[in-house]
């Protein structure tokens, strides 16, 4: 063990450490994301390239990122630019790690946002906000939120209380260290995830049928059941199978909901030792999201809205996002739930507490990768720094809860985090098997294992990962990349503040790299002192 | 709830329900390291 290594911090357990992984990994895409990628992509037929790119895209990355974690941790280096300076010693490798600082933050600053939306509604449920409004209601009730400039329903401060007590919530938690804070959090919040997913899991599947109007396409014609939604979600249609789209919704589905490319598991993997068993550990983080997502969360909104809207109606809502499967049809499948005010109260607050703790026990691991480098680069205290990153990302903040609504934050969950995962992923991937070596990554794999990898993994790693990453990044640049560049279906008005939404994050990334910079030409000097 | 359906989403169920018990099983039979706190650092 290296100097580095024994001032830094450790996790407290083991058990600790990976519900601190797999918190990071549950997020809002668990039960957001994944059902509406689901419903997009023809429900069974998504699933079956979904468990495939679990095995060859998912696994093997995650593997990667605990492997470049640990491997940096060892050299005294807990973010990315270190990282990939200690596994390649290249001028380069150092600012290609930028992103492994960029994406983080940049995510951070606008997954807080989305955090303080299920903040906001867990209270709303609670004081039965939203109860007896039909579904333009509910639309309105979220719009009001989301554009300040149409706030009818609630007033102009409320979202920016919730984003900044929920960001404060986030420094705050990091602020107490990595076992004091981030694990004792992952303990109390997973749990409670997981109890609020599986009642209502219970109370979905166990609803009666609804007579939905018009062309439901269930079952029974109009009757519609949960287990409709189960048929919808498990018959796989095998000619659509042939469709690349479905292929790359369902390896891009993976690589969210792993929270893979982000940079942040690498700064939980910095603080292991030669002896922890990262093979282990890697399938226990991939599995237990897995359990969330296709266990917990594909059994929550599609069989509750297909349910109470048909299977049409289901995938008409899904087409018009995740925020309107989560925030509009899931409060009025709990206006239609028998009981009454106390039942819908209790389903709402169980259905947006579960989102808050998903989101929380990710984004505080957002904060650690660049929190890492500026505490073990410029050696400042962790007051100072927690306090630095809280101001920027507030800051930068402020222009989403002002300007959510004229696309300044799609642009951001675009190029971050969608775009830019797959790019930190093939980077480190090349970096971490290819220029450090197969056979070396391999061996550091294995330090501290208590079981070997399959050795049919090693080509999988090696070829198949990274090819499949160069596929997903051409075709997305192609279908996807330019037309968003170009601003394609962008309305006018919105175009001069997406343009400036660019301009920030360019801004961003620039001054991260003129301080990854200055962090080597001080590690120079005091060289050379 | 159609038959095809059905198997396809216990085997899916199983898969994962099953890696994620079999995998922290594993983690759980393996004595953890002992770790003490290291010097400087908050804890």
């Amino acid at each position: 063990m290296t100097e580095a290594t024994q001032s830094r911090a450790q996790w407290g357990s083991r058990i600790g450490l990976i519900l601190a992984m797999a918190g990071n990994a549950v997020g809002l895409g668990n039960f957001l994301r994944f059902p509406r990628q689901a419903v997009d992509n023809g429900g069974g037929t998504f699933m079956i390239p979904y468990f495939i790119a679990l095995l060859i895209v998912g696994i093997p990355l995650m593997w990667i990122e605990w492997g470049v974690g640990r491997y940096g941790g060892q050299h005294g280096q807990g973010s990315c630019p270190g990282m990939f300076n200690a596994l390649w010693k290249h001028p380069v490798s150092k600012y290609l790690g930028v992103l492994g600082l960029f994406m983080p933050f940049v995510v951070l600053v606008y997954y807080c946002y989305m955090e303080s939306e299920t903040l906001a509604w867990t209270l709303f449920s609670a004081l039965g906000s939203m109860r007896g409004l039909d579904q333009e209601g509910m639309r309105q009730f979220l719009a009001s939120y989301q554009d300040l400039g149409n706030s009818t329903v609630h007033a102009t401060w409320v979202p920016f209380v919730f984003y900044f007590g929920t960001l404060a919530v986030n420094f705050w938690v990091v602020s107490k260290g990595l076992s004091g804070g981030i694990e004792k959090l992952a303990k109390i919040g997973m749990p409670i995830l997981f109890i609020f997913a599986a009642i209502l899991v219970v109370r979905v599947l166990t609803l009666p049928g609804t007579e939905v109007a018009g062309a439901a396409g269930c079952a029974a014609g109009t009757l519609c059941k949960p287990s409709d939604g189960l048929n919808f979600m498990y018959t796989p249609d095998w000619g659509a199978l042939a469709s690349p789209k479905v292929w790359l919704a369902a390896t891009g589905q993976i690589f969210f909901t792993l929270s893979v490319g982000m940079g942040s598991l690498q700064a939980y993997a910095s603080y292991l030792t030669k002896k922890d068993d990262i093979v282990l550990s890697g399938i226990a983080t991939a599995a237990t999201n897995e359990t969330a997502e296709v266990v917990l969360g594909g059994s929550l909104a599609i069989p509750a809205v297909v349910t109470f809207f048909g299977v049409s109606g289901a995938v008409a809502i899904a087409k018009g996002g995740s925020f309107d499967l989560g925030f509009i049809a899931m409060p009025l499948v709990f206006n239609g739930l028998p009981g009454g005010a106390i039942v819908t109260a209790l389903a709402g607050i169980m259905w947006f507490g579960l989102l808050f703790f998903a989101g929380i026990t990710s984004s505080v691991s957002m904060i650690t990768p660049c929190k890492a480098f500026l505490e073990e680069n410029f050696g400042w205290s962790t007051k100072k720094t927690l306090g630095i990153l809280f101001g920027v990302a507030a800051a930068l903040g402020l222009f989403h809860v002002l300007y959510n609504a004229r696309g300044y934050l799609g642009e951001w969950d675009y190029w971050a985090g969608t775009f830019g995962l797959v790019i930190l992923a093939l980077v480190e991937t090349v970096i971490f098997v290819w220029i450090f070596g197969p056979d070396n990554a391999w061996r550091e794999l294995h330090e501290g294992a208590s079981m070997r990898i399959p050795a049919f993994f090693k080509p999988i790693i090696t070829y198949v990962t990274p090819l499949f990453l160069i596929i997903m990044m051409i075709w997305w640049t192609k279908v996807e990349a330019i037309p968003t560049l170009r601003m394609v279906g962008v309305p006018e008005e919105n175009k001069p503040v997406v343009i400036a939404s660019r301009l920030v994050m360019v801004g961003v990334l620039i001054v991260q790299i003129v301080l990854v910079r200055m962090a080597w030409a001080r590690k120079a000097r005091k060289g050379a002192a | 709830m159609k038959t095809t359906a059905l198997i396809f989403m216990l085997s899916a169920w199983t898969f994962v329900l099953g890696l994620t018990f079999w995998s922290f099983k594993k983690l759980m039979s393996t004595p953890e390291e002992e770790k003490l706190p290291p010097p400087g650092s908050i804890p």
